[in-house]
């Protein structure tokens, strides 16, 4: 324990630099600003003089905008001949020369700093303990491009960025309402991350509301560079493979639920918004279901819900009716098997590890390597299990096939994908151990477990157990829109 | 504390873990490593039984991909032993592999092992949990039932497969009654029922076999075998029993046309009267038929008439059918094979109470009315007006 | 743990798995033969006794409950009370046994003959007493959906049975007496001691309890009738023959392709042992929690996950144990001591020392 201490910093104990207020000197603030980001050549600090008047101007280079800077603020500064009104210079600056709709005036050196680092123009006037704060940010962001997860058919194709602003314009010109909330916090000590919680007034509970922000609040960290730094903070905190923190790229799935009274928190710096509380089944629906006819919606959410449960279960399954419930396939069905799985150099329960394993390798590898060969992987990928394998006797073609089934229904719900890996798995075991009945027992645990799941008061498996008929009109089945529309989906009331 | 409780803990699941992937290597049986037993034959044989079974080969050279070469796709074992159980047993030192009992189509008694005690065969399948308690038995006519089991047939296929459908299709027309482990066992533990146990034999077809269905077997209470009967006495067993499925019925008619009948679907009704101390059954028997064939030629109207006279011939042609069959059970050798004092036992317990001890007798004194209601449904796409 | 509410239906889809896997897994014996269809009477009985034997639970609950106390778990010192919960403990302990082996004998006589099950069983006790710390609501959240699963999947048996259904194969009414069924019907009615245990969870179920528990026992009896009428007409004097009578009648059920779905069944039913079981667990580390209130209930289940495993090893042995467990007089009081005899001490007690009220803290 103690050699860990000596190993890994603790955030507690990293001190920072300390500016304290600002002070009267305008050079001094400059001086203190360049002593700090000493070797930092984007930190720039220039001097000027405005009706007599010392002038210090700070910002980052590359955060913002040099034309911005020049244009609206230092040259009409330095160009001024004018008369300012005694003792009142800094509010007249404000008010009359400088031209930009964005500042504000501080006191606190370090808040301004903190104000530098994110783009902004930091001009200090001599004789005031105040400096003021340009607007002038140029932040280096993509271009809002269609999300690479969470593909809808008929959906925008607008998707969040790196950039806050950028991300919250796209949530606020959806959701044109004064209810609609935001608080700005700040995450990790080093990265100070800035973070917006957001929700919809009157219809987020108070409790969930209070109990994000402790969350929050009480997050120790040294940076936050993801949105799945936060997750774990805000997840419940039992050992469990599911989350009940959503994560969304996609605006309009981001303002539907905050609709729907959940609390939406996006991450400076990240694509992915986090959505707290999240629901069991809320895995089983996209935004496309609301764009589709009422009865395809609830077909495809039944496929859905299907495909997770093959992922999950069927190579499992296999095994076990392979190893010990020969009597349960068909005749002609046991015969075809027991010819292809005769040959084979290995135990069934091996074969499913070994094809699983493989599959995972080759996912892997396409996820990780230059896009430009990924062709490749897949053009081996598929040759060697596909083909070469089963000729050469290592793997049955059943087998296969089971394996090519679950690897596509796993790819359905996308958001469980890391819970199905690692559960798959632990059923082959299971069912190569002891057969169907444990399984059984395993997918007893499974929902006793998932069931146990309650974070923010909301049970994660709600409305289906406890059941909620009022919401199952948009969980597994979906009513048309016109009756929808009147009850929108409420997260509070499944809170116990 | 807490910190141990952990340690524990981990290490019990640890070691449950380890037990559990301990037992991968030999969790199962692996498919190559069973018997898969298709159709089973039971001899008599000096040591006892003697078994025939057939198995799926399941160790073609054909490649993993599944498209088996030349090579059979079953094949035949055989082993004795001083009981079914022992005898079957010793198969895994033929084959190696481990007996699989769960996809056995068919039981086939041969005509020694029919002559011996049933319930001796049948305990086996009875007790043990891989056998399904609907496995089909008939039995081998005047032959042994390896014969039927090694029967060449034309084609290569799974010979139990055929035989089981050919039993299952022979049910469906009602030509003999369907008899599983779980049926053989209800009758036997009945007290007054004898069992109908379909009979098969094997035919010569040039250098090829086939299977053919030839009535069935009748046992009596202490399970030992009494009788054949005869294709046509089989089949009247079903309506008897309300037993009837689908099937068809051949009629003669008035002027000498034959009419064939495809029955849709049949009931019987039962009415069990005392009289003079004899008991009397009336049955009626409602059949739903569809006209397939009128053969003989002849231009015939449309009228009513005509109607009626089909309908009554083909009554009669059932009746007939029912009425023989009643007389070869009534025979000497025969017996209650149409649950006659079960039906009793569910009308009027205490005269079946009474009777139950004499049964044999009383069934062979009782008397029976038949009546049978036939309703044609469709007559096919030719219509009356045809003319021939 | 935190001490979710449950609503009556969820805690009593519970019992009704519970019920379920007694019927499942019944031995039939010349005392509890099934094959006569008088045995249909006996559910009908079932629902009338269940009825009628939980008044004293209902009255301990109308004393009790109206005062938002936690029912038998009071936080009260009273010796009486540590006394009645470590007699409920020790039923239900009985009762686990029981039940597991029970199913130690069906596992091994009909899912792995010929296998050493006592590493599946340990397996199972491990994974119930696990499964018991995560809480009532947990339980009672999962039994919701695993009665959904385990009615579709005895529906679908049934249906497929229907078209093997001989009425030959039923018997006369009231062929054996009245003083038999009455018998009968008495002994059936005790696999339903399941009811004692509403006792212990009382205070945690909202919602109208006694309208569930007439919908539950109800519901029961004619799952009962169903599965007993499914297994008399499809097996008819086969099903004495058998072991677990039930179990072979879904032997017999075909489905077009699906020839064997026994398999499939009985792993469904294992959902129902599971949920028993659990539930049995949490009832007794309830009880112990409250008379031995240092221990934590994770050693407090440990201890009794291991002590039910070692017992289950001895008894999986040797058959004549497993009768010992099948015992008249034990299944008796397995079902009188917790239904009737501890709530009606309760009530005297309760009527006698009026103080009690004062004590009680407000949950």
């Amino acid at each position: 324990m103690k050699e860990n201490k000596q190993i890994f910093i603790n955030v507690d104990t990293v001190s920072e630099f300390e500016f304290g207020d600002v002070r009267e000197n305008a050079v001094e603030n400059g001086r203190l600003i360049k002593e700090a980001f000493k070797g930092s050549f984007d930190i720039v600090v220039k001097k000027g003089y405005c009706a007599g008047k010392c002038v210090v101007f700070a910002n980052c280079d590359g955060l913002c905008n040099s034309q911005k800077i020049a244009d609206n603020a230092i040259r009409p500064l330095l160009s001024y001949n004018g008369i300012m009104p005694e003792g009142n210079e800094l509010e007249f600056i404000c008010d009359n020369i400088i031209c930009g709709t964005e500042q504000q005036k501080q006191t606190s050196l370090d808040t301004a700093v903190d104000m530098l680092l994110r783009g902004t123009l930091l001009i200090f006037v001599e004789g005031f303990n105040q400096c003021i704060i340009f607007g002038v940010q140029q932040i280096p962001e993509r271009s809002i491009d269609e999300p690479d997860t969470d593909v809808q058919e008929f959906g925008s194709r607008e998707g969040f960025t790196e950039n806050l602003k950028t991300n919250l314009t796209l949530v606020r010109k959806r959701l044109c309402t004064p209810n609609f909330t935001i608080e700005m916090k700040e995450a990790g000590v080093q990265s100070k991350t800035r973070v917006l919680v957001c929700y919809m007034k009157g219809r987020v509970n108070k409790d969930v509301l209070q109990k994000v922000n402790e969350r929050l609040n009480n997050i120790n960290m040294d940076t936050v560079l993801g949105s799945g730094y936060l997750q774990k903070a805000l997840d419940t905190k039992r050992l469990t493979l599911f989350s009940m923190v959503g994560q969304t790229e996609r605006p309009d799935t981001f303002a539907a639920k905050i609709c729907e009274g959940k609390i939406g928190i996006i991450i400076d710096g990240t694509p992915f918004a986090l959505i707290v509380p999240r629901l069991f089944i809320e895995n089983f629906q996209t935004l496309d279901d609301y764009i589709n006819r009422p009865f395809y919606a609830t077909f495809m959410r039944g496929v859905r819900l299907l495909s997770f449960l093959i992922s999950v279960f069927l190579p499992g399954v296999f095994v076990s009716v392979g190893l010990f419930h020969q009597e349960m396939l068909p005749d002609d069905m046991l015969y075809n098997i027991v010819v292809m799985e005769s040959n084979t150099l290995f135990t069934l329960t091996l074969e499913a590890l070994i094809i699983h394993f493989v599959y995972e390798t080759v996912r892997e590898a396409g996820l990780r390597m230059p896009k430009s060969i990924g062709h490749a992987v897949s053009i081996v990928g598929a040759l060697v299990i596909g083909d070469a394998a089963v000729t050469a006797g290592l793997i049955g073609a059943p087998m296969l096939i089971v394996v090519a089934m679950t690897a596509i229904c796993s790819l359905v719900s996308s958001h469980l994908y890391q819970p199905i890996a690692v559960l798959r798995i632990v059923f082959i075991l299971i069912g190569g151990a002891t057969g169907l009945y444990g399984i059984m027992i395993g997918a007893a645990v499974l929902v006793i477990s998932l069931a146990s799941m309650t974070d923010y008061g909301v049970p994660f498996l709600a409305p289906i157990t406890p059941f909620e008929k009022n919401l199952m009109r948009d969980s597994l089945v979906r009513i048309s829109m016109e009756k929808l529309g009147k009850n929108i989906f409420d997260i509070n009331s499944v809170r116990e | 504390m807490r910190k141990i409780y952990r340690t524990i803990s981990l290490m019990v699941l640890c070691s449950l873990a380890l037990l559990n992937l301990s037992s991968c290597e030999k969790a199962g049986t692996e498919l190559s490593d069973l018997m898969i037993i298709q159709g089973i034959g039971i001899d008599v044989a000096k040591e006892g039984y003697k078994i025939t079974v057939e198995i799926l080969n399941n160790e073609q050279s054909g490649s993993p991909s599944g498209d088996s070469s030349a090579e059979n796709k079953t094949k035949i074992y055989n082993a004795a032993g001083d009981s079914v159980a022992s005898a079957l047993m010793k198969l895994t030192t033929k084959s190696g592999n481990k007996p699989f009992y769960a996809q056995n189509r068919v039981i086939v008694l041969g005509e020694a092992t029919a002559q011996r005690n049933l319930t001796d065969v049948l305990d086996f399948f009875e007790r043990n949990y891989d056998s399904r308690a609907s496995q089909l038995i008939c039995v081998a006519k005047d032959r042994k039932a390896e014969d039927i089991i090694r029967a060449k047939l034309l084609t290569d296929t799974v010979k139990s497969k055929i035989l089981e459908k050919m039993l299952e299709s022979s049910y469906e027309q009602s030509l003999v009654p369907r008899v599983r482990i779980v049926d053989a066992i209800n009758t036997i533990k009945d007290d007054t029922t004898y069992l109908c146990i379909p009979a098969v034999a094997v035919q010569n077809n040039g250098a090829n076999q086939d299977f053919t269905l030839e009535g069935c077997a009748l046992f009596d209470k202490d399970e030992s075998f009494c009788m054949y009967l005869s294709t046509d006495d089989a089949r009247g067993l079903a309506f008897l029993d309300n037993n009837i499925r689908e099937g068809f019925i051949s009629a003669d008619l008035p002027n000498g046309q034959k009419a064939t009948f495809v029955i849709v679907k049949g009931k019987t009704h039962y009415q069990i009267i005392k009289e003079n101390g004899k008991l009397h059954y009336k049955l009626r028997i409602d059949l739903v038929c569809d006209l397939e064939e009128v053969g003989g030629a002849e231009f015939f109207s449309t009228d009513d008439d005509f109607m009626e006279k089909i309908k009554g011939a083909a009554g009669a042609s059932v009746a007939q059918l029912a009425e023989n069959t009643l007389i070869t059970l009534q025979s000497e050798h025969g017996g209650d094979g149409i649950r006659y004092g079960r039906r009793l036992y569910l009308y009027d317990n205490n005269e079946y109470e009474k009777l139950k001890s004499n049964w044999e007798k009383e069934f062979k004194n009782s008397l029976t009315s038949l009546k049978v209601q036939v309703t044609i449904r469709r007559i096919g796409e030719e219509t009356f007006h045809s003319k021939k | 743990m935190t001490k979710s509410r449950v609503s009556a239906p969820q805690f009593f889809s519970v019992l009704y798995l519970s019920v379920l896997s007694s019927i499942f897994m019944y031995i039939s014996s010349p005392k509890t033969s099934i094959s006569q269809t008088d045995s249909l009477f006996r559910p009908v009985a079932f629902i009338v006794i269940s009825v009628i034997f939980a008044i004293p639970t209902y009255l301990v609950m109308k004393t009790v409950k109206e005062k938002a106390t936690s029912g038998l778990r009071v936080n009260n010192k009273r010796f009486f009370f540590k006394i009645i919960s470590g007699i409920y403990a020790l039923v239900y302990f009985v009762a686990i046994l029981r039940a597991l082996a029970r199913f130690d004998l069906f596992a091994s006589s009909e899912l792995f003959p010929g296998t050493d099950m006592t590493v599946f069983i340990i397996t199972l006790v491990i994974v119930c007493g696990l499964m018991s710390l995560l809480g009532l609501g947990a339980l009672a959240r999962a039994g919701v959906i695993f009665t959904a699963i385990v009615v579709v999947a005895t529906g679908f048996v049934m249906l497929s049975l229907f078209k093997d259904v001989d009425l030959l194969n039923f018997t006369p009414l009231m062929e054996q007496g009245f003083g038999r069924i009455f018998y009968d019907s008495l002994y059936f009615a005790l696999q339903g001691a399941e009811i004692g245990i509403i006792m212990l969870f009382l205070p945690e179920i909202k919602g109208r309890i006694v309208k569930a528990y007439i919908i539950w026992a109800i519901l029961s009896g004619i799952t009962f009738i169903l599965i007993l009428f499914f297994t008399i007409g499809t097996l008819g004097a086969f099903a004495d023959t058998q072991l677990f009578p039930t179990y072979t009648a879904v032997t017999l059920a075909e489905f077009g392709l699906l020839e064997r779905m026994d398999a499939l069944e009985t792993a469904i039913w294992v959902l129902c042992i599971v949920e028993k079981v659990s539930l049995y667990f949490l009832g007794i580390t309830n009880c112990l929690e409250f008379i031995l209130p240092k221990i934590s209930r994770r050693i407090i289940a440990g201890v009794c996950m291991g002590v039910v495993s070692l017992m289950l090893s001895f008894i999986s042995a040797d058959l004549e144990r497993f009768y010992f467990m099948s015992y008249e007089p034990l299944v008796i009081a397995l079902y009188v001591i917790p239904v009737l005899i501890l709530p009606i001490a309760l009530i005297i007690y309760l009527k006698k020392v009026k103080p009690y009220a004062e004590n009680i803290p407000n949950n």
